[in-house]
């Protein structure tokens, strides 16, 4: 029996409990009017965007805002207060975030800070010894020690546990030898997380440790990787006998399975709004170009741009229902793989539409080299510079691959959420 | 910040997938409804009335209870007028000011006695007959396109434009000048008519502009819904089907194509259920304007339009029968996708809300000053 009246949403009905709500709680709105008012007062008058600034005055302005975050506990929020972050929940961070995209500054600015910040930082919170903590945070936080991260290797991508780069116990510590690829940032790495075999008795993901290498020692090269947008963005690393000291691995001997798989899971959840954002600045971009080439009115760009403007709607919703259920401290799942495969469809579809706009202008390039790479570019951004969106759709066809490729997305989604059975592995 | 339905959502939501799962069905004419259970569904769960006010004998329910209603109602293709009924043509009738309305029209599809059906234009605003002002209302001359539940409705609501202004207006389509003529549709689970209007006398409601096309938007907006609750309904079916068949010694969903094939299924479903709770969640609150919900529509047609193909190739030949349910699906989906207009149309649509001929870059996924879609739209509050 279903009652009538039941539904009432008069003032004297019934309390309705757990009604849908997708407003922020008051204090996380004061929050973000702190940081307005932070951005406001940081940053010069008639600022436009970091995308505005010019080419040559933009080193000095990252310098000096990295400063700027780094005094007030902005560039890892998430951290506690003592080890220089603020302890921001969720959806402060969300917030925090999304307010700095929308003001066009970084709140990363170093390209190593979100390995150190959001990854290794966390794992050491999580699973570092005192010792450790102390040794690595607050330099992490200065930008001192700048992290990349050692997984890939030639023969392990998406099958991680395949590694085979080895540690064998020394006085000191250990002994590593093998190769790592891939590293994001790892050029201007001054230090490793890295995950090395170091029981050879154990088989795949049993038997790996998570281990910090100083790159700066003789048996440690990085050697930069040109990518096909011709840009070195990230490297391969070659340890020949690498020392790292018997205090440097991280959550016990062996135990580097479960310690890595923590530390993928230290994500996404604060940042789906953030990329939404970006996304919508980049849509917008996207227009300004078509405008300028007189091609906006043209109906397959309204119909694509059309198609894109509904593809960020989406994305935001589910980055609001990511973000919300995070907050309620539930479990996200699968939802983080679904999050990946329709962020990296987007920048795809919308780096192809881009592309297609500029028509034969990419066969008279010009203008600045971009700002990102592995995100839009920055609010402010001249769209008529042909040679960043090239860049920005060479880069795009990367997200499908690292950080769990879409095809292991879309297996996790069939498995773990769909309940379809496994492949039969050898 | 909470991104769920309520305890009574939920409530709504299973009662209503219990009592629709117990129809026959769904088989060619979809899960049929007869006319004793039609009135005992009103009588005891009060169904046709949820969307309706209180004050004017309904449930007094708002977006999100409609919206839950509706998806149930979509995932067992239910042949009954409680899309057509009480979710559009109720938008539409909300947005009006009349007494009659007020008093006897509103209470009556409430309580499930009258069905009120809508002859709404498409995203590019085709549909709209010419009408002449006359001493009583209007006159109009002209023929609707096909409306769902036509054939059974006692009141008849139609756009008219009188001097370049958009109105609503109404008849009964037992009217002098009013034929109805049932129309052979692709989705019999959703019987059409037309409506030919000669000369027909009608009735002009009391409604603004700007209330008329935040109720349209409303009318997709559930559309959208019911589009929804079907594709969930088959990206189940799917999956269910992946995961018992067996060839090669293993069950199909074990091999990636299949799997992957269910994967962006139920990715398309994720992308128009967050859409789509978004936008309807901001038509309650007021804040999501026409672009918005809009872009709800899309994902939730494109969805619809997507996993009813893909299920049919998960199946394979069985997929392919007559007796077998996934065309049903795609039936719905065709039609469904036809009274919107093209993709491209829509896509167009949403093109012009957001950026319109203003070169002004502005946010396109926040709210704005843009027109507001209100659930009080022509009730007090606006």
């Amino acid at each position: 029996m279903w009652p009538k009246g039941k539904f009432s949403n008069s003032c004297d009905s019934i309390e309705r409990t757990g009604l849908m709500d997708l407003t922020y709680p008051h204090e996380v709105e004061s929050f973000r009017d702190e940081i307005c008012a932070f951005l406001q007062s940081s940053l010069p008058s008639g600022w436009a965007g970091l995308g505005a600034l010019a080419e040559v005055d933009r080193e000095q302005f990252l310098n000096q805002w990295r400063k700027n975050l780094v005094e007030h506990g902005l560039i890892a929020p998430h951290w506690p207060q003592q080890y220089g972050g603020r302890g921001l929940s969720v959806l402060e961070q969300s917030v925090l975030t999304e307010e700095f995209v929308k003001a066009g500054v970084p709140q990363q600015p170093h390209p190593n800070d979100g390995f150190g910040m959001n990854l290794l930082g966390p794992t050491l919170l999580h699973w570092g010894t005192d010792r450790q903590k102390e040794e690595f945070l607050a330099p992490t936080v200065r930008g001192d020690i700048r992290w990349a991260q050692g997984y890939s290797e030639p023969g392990a991508g998406s099958d991680l546990f395949a590694l085979s780069t080895k540690a064998v116990r020394t006085e000191q510590g250990w002994r590593v030898t093998g190769q790592k690829v891939w590293q994001t940032a790892g050029i201007t790495a001054n230090w490793l997380f890295a995950l090395v075999r170091t029981d050879p008795a154990q088989v795949r993901g049993k038997g790996i440790s998570l281990m910090l290498i100083p790159v700066d020692q003789p048996g440690v090269e990085i050697r930069g990787i040109r990518n096909m947008a011709g840009q070195v963005e990230f490297s391969e690393v070659f340890f020949d006998g690498a020392h790292v000291d018997h205090t440097h691995v991280v959550g016990g001997e062996n135990n580097g399975a479960k310690v890595a798989l923590t530390l993928l899971g230290f994500e996404r959840g604060a940042g789906g709004m953030a990329a939404a954002a970006r996304n919508s600045i980049e849509l917008n971009r996207i227009v300004e170009l078509s405008r300028k080439l007189g091609r906006f009115d043209e109906p397959a760009v309204q119909e694509r741009v059309g198609r894109c403007l509904t593809a960020v709607y989406t994305q935001r919703a589910i980055a609001l229902k990511v973000v919300a259920a995070a907050a309620a401290g539930e479990s996200l799942g699968a939802m983080s793989s679904i999050v990946k495969l329709v962020a990296s469809t987007y920048r795809q579809q919308a780096t192809e539409l881009a592309i297609d706009i500029l028509g034969q202008q990419l066969n008279d390039l010009g203008g600045d080299n971009p700002i990102e790479l592995l995100q839009p570019q920055p609010l402010g951004f001249d769209p008529l510079s042909t040679e960043t969106w090239l860049s920005d759709f060479m880069n795009a066809r990367a997200i499908s691959i690292y950080g769990g490729s879409s095809e292991v997305q879309r297996n996790t989604i069939g498995e773990q959420m769909l309940g379809l059975p496994r492949e039969p592995r050898r | 910040m909470k991104f769920s339905l309520t305890e009574e959502q939920i409530a709504l939501r299973d009662t209503a997938r219990a009592v629709f799962g117990r129809l026959e069905g769904p088989g060619e004419n979809g899960s049929e409804v007869a006319a004793d259970q039609w009135a005992q569904i009103a009588h005891e769960m009060g169904f046709q009335g949820i969307g309706i006010p209180e004050e004017h004998g309904g449930g007094g329910g708002d977006v999100l209870d409609l919206v839950a209603l509706l998806r149930e109602t979509g995932r067992a293709l239910v042949n009954a007028p409680f899309l057509a009924s009480s979710a559009i043509a109720a938008s539409m009738l909300l947005a009006c000011d009349d007494p009659i309305v007020r008093e006897q029209w509103l209470p009556a599809v409430g309580d499930g006695s009258l069905v009120a059906v809508f002859a709404g234009p498409d995203v590019e605003g085709s549909g709209v007959l010419d009408a002449t002002t006359t001493a009583g209302g209007a006159r109009v001359s002209g023929s609707t396109g096909p409306v769902v539940h036509g054939a059974t409705s006692g009141l008849l609501l139609l756009l008219v434009q009188i001097d370049g202004a958009l109105k609503l207006a109404a008849c009964a389509p037992a009217d002098p000048g009013v034929d109805m003529k049932s129309t052979r549709t692709v989705d019999n689970s959703a019987p059409t008519a037309v409506f030919e209007l000669r000369d027909a006398q009608v009735t002009i409601l009391q409604a603004n502009q700007s209330d008329l096309h935040r109720a349209l938007a409303m009318t997709r907006l559930f559309a959208a819904a019911e589009q929804l609750g079907a594709a969930e309904a088959v990206v189940d079916m799917a999956v269910g089907y992946a995961n018992d068949r067996e060839q090669f010694g293993r069950q199909i969903g074990s091999f990636q194509a299949v799997k992957h094939r269910c994967a962006d299924m139920r990715v398309a479903v994720e992308r128009a259920d967050a859409a789509l709770m978004v936008a309807a969640d901001g038509v309650r609150a007021g804040t999501a304007d026409t672009g918005a919900v809009l872009m709800a529509v899309a994902a939730c047609n494109a969805a619809l339009r997507q996993v009813t193909r893909d299920n049919i190739q998960v199946h394979g030949a069985i997929g392919f029968t007559w007796e077998h349910t996934a065309h049903l699906y795609l039936r719905r989906a065709l039609a469904t996708a036809a009274r919107l207009g093209s993709p491209e149309s829509i896509d167009r649509a949403i093109t012009e809300a957001v950026f319109g001929t203003d070169s002004s870059a502005i946010d396109p996924v926040e709210p704005s000053k843009r027109e507001r879609v209100s659930a009080d739209s022509g009730e007090a509050g606006r």
